[in-house]
């Protein structure tokens, strides 16, 4: 409208027959009506609006979605792919150069000097082992080495391989020393897969809240870190029994950064003379764990616990997992198999079961 | 604003006459703007129109990189897209209906117990090839029917 009233006022002061563009005023008012023009319609298409950008990335061995709203968008993702990538090359196992090879190259008489970050979450890993009796283990890799899952061949390996592996899943043979430095012993081999993933989504959530944004979501292999400024979140989690659907949502308040990580066998198994295979190991026997609980949700602001403690309760079965979440103050949705989800009574309201499912509080 | 106004102004040292009547460069001026104006309303109607209508597109990436995005709309014939890549094969079955993976040579099969892949936000992803099957409506994908979560935890 604004654009009209200027375009007319222009057209009143022209009271000669002088061609149009012969004058100043004309041209500066044929200008700025269309300047007007197009930042009022801009306005109205709501291209000047808010920017979302997002990226996908392969990282940690799985797909990275990195997606941000807000004026700084762009150079917020830019600079948080970036760190991604870093991190990455710097706690993979894959990676031959990474420290935590390095550190799986180490001995007594030789050990490594790790960065601020990797010796920060090993020393993490190394606590929440020892509060989860072993449960959720930094050494397992072996293992699952062994059973084929690092490899894409999985199979059932035999048993005295296995007896002789799980010997050497023990969090107690990493150590750690002062000045940063730590070593494994023998036939030891670290692998942060189980808990990297939430500490790399904790530290690019804190670098991204430094931006001007309004809304951040990261998934990093479907574990969850959220931020909104100003709306809820709703955020879904898959259904172990059918991976196109969903058991439940989380309603994720306004201005609170959350994160929600799953475990579940429902993904990586293979299936061998009728009996199920997954991928979470039992690190007491060596065998992948069999209890009656399909998936393991973890929900929290600190991703690096989540992860760890998803995966360990898990390992436990229900029974045991409801007993040590409320110890240790662990929010969680435990998937059962009969159908029920088990729900910590403090994500009461928050948690909504989705047709099929029937929630009971615990706790 | 106003300076300029007045450098006009005394340049010319005349007000306008009341019997005023639109010269052909004021046509001119009038005609452009309506112009202009069209053609910006215009586009930005049907750059909705396109966007907010039910189309729905087939991306598939390998890697990150586009390989193929297309309108489902276009395969009334059903077509099979080949990957061959140092990582592995895929075939990709694309009908405007649905898609889904045929065959990938990768060992977990994961991507093809995925199924039919039919409506916005579905997606199939295999981590072996790095290869991820979507489908993507023409709007923002918070508009998509299936888009009721903002996000899913897996």
């Amino acid at each position: 409208m604004r654009s009209v009233i200027c375009s007319r006022k222009h057209i009143a002061n022209a009271n000669s027959r002088r061609p149009a563009f012969s004058r100043p005023g004309r041209g500066v008012a044929l200008f700025l009506s269309l300047v007007l023009l197009v930042s009022w319609t801009l306005t109205l298409s709501g291209c000047s609006g808010k920017k979302k950008k997002s990226v996908t990335l392969f990282a940690c061995d799985t797909y990275v979605t990195l997606s941000c709203e807000g004026k700084d968008a762009n150079r917020a993702i830019n600079e948080a792919s970036d760190l991604l990538m870093k991190m990455d090359a710097k706690l993979s196992r894959g990676n031959k150069d990474s420290e935590i090879s390095k550190l799986n190259a180490s001995s007594e008489k030789e050990p490594v000097t790790l960065s601020e970050d990797t010796y920060y979450l090993l020393s993490t890993a190394m606590k929440y082992s020892e509060k989860t009796a072993g449960r959720f283990d930094p050494t397992v890799a072996p293992l699952m080495d062994l059973w084929g899952f690092s490899t894409g061949y999985p199979h059932v390996p035999d048993s005295a391989q296995i007896q002789e592996t799980v010997k050497n899943v023990d969090y107690r043979k990493v150590h750690l020393l002062s000045n940063r430095t730590a070593y494994v012993e023998p036939g030891v081999s670290v692998d942060l897969g189980g808990i990297g993933k939430g500490f790399i989504g904790d530290i690019l959530m804190q670098k991204l809240r430094a931006f001007s944004l309004s809304e951040i979501i990261l998934d990093l292999g479907g574990n969850i870190c959220a931020w909104s400024s100003s709306s809820d979140l709703s955020i879904g989690v898959v259904s172990p029994l059918d991976t196109t659907k969903m058991c439940c949502t989380f309603t994720l308040s306004s201005s609170t950064v959350g994160t929600v990580i799953t475990s579940g066998a429902y993904e990586r198994f293979f299936e061998q003379d009728g009996v199920r295979y997954g991928h979470i190991m039992d690190t007491r026997n060596g065998f992948p764990s069999n209890t009656d609980m399909l998936s393991v949700t973890v929900i929290g602001a600190d991703g690096t616990r989540g992860d760890a403690y998803s995966t360990a309760l898990y390992a436990l079965g229900s029974g045991e997992a409801k007993t040590l979440a409320m110890r240790d103050n662990i929010d969680c949705i435990l998937c059962a198999e009969n159908g029920t989800l088990w729900v910590s009574s403090s994500l009461k309201g928050k948690v909504h079961a989705q047709e099929g499912w029937t929630i009971e509080y615990f706790g | 604003m106003r300076k300029k106004d007045g450098q006009s102004n005394t340049s010319v040292k005349k007000l306008p006459p009341r019997n005023f009547r639109f010269s052909s460069g004021d046509v001119f001026i009038i005609g452009a703007i309506v112009l202009v104006c069209a053609i910006l309303i215009g586009g930005i109607f049907f750059h909705r129109r396109a966007h907010q209508g039910d189309a729905r597109y087939v991306r598939i990436t390998q890697d990150g990189k586009v390989l193929l995005e297309m309108d489902l709309a276009e395969f009334s014939d059903p077509m099979e897209y080949r990957i061959d890549s140092e990582r592995g094969h895929m075939i990709i079955f694309i009908s405007s209906e649905k898609v889904y993976i045929k065959e990938s040579s990768c060992t977990d099969k994961i991507c093809v117990d995925q199924g039919d892949l039919t409506a916005p936000g579905d997606g199939a992803i295999c981590l072996p090839n790095r290869v991820v099957v979507q489908i993507v409506s023409g709007g923002s994908e918070k508009d998509d029917p299936s888009g009721k979560v903002d996000v899913i935890a897996r």
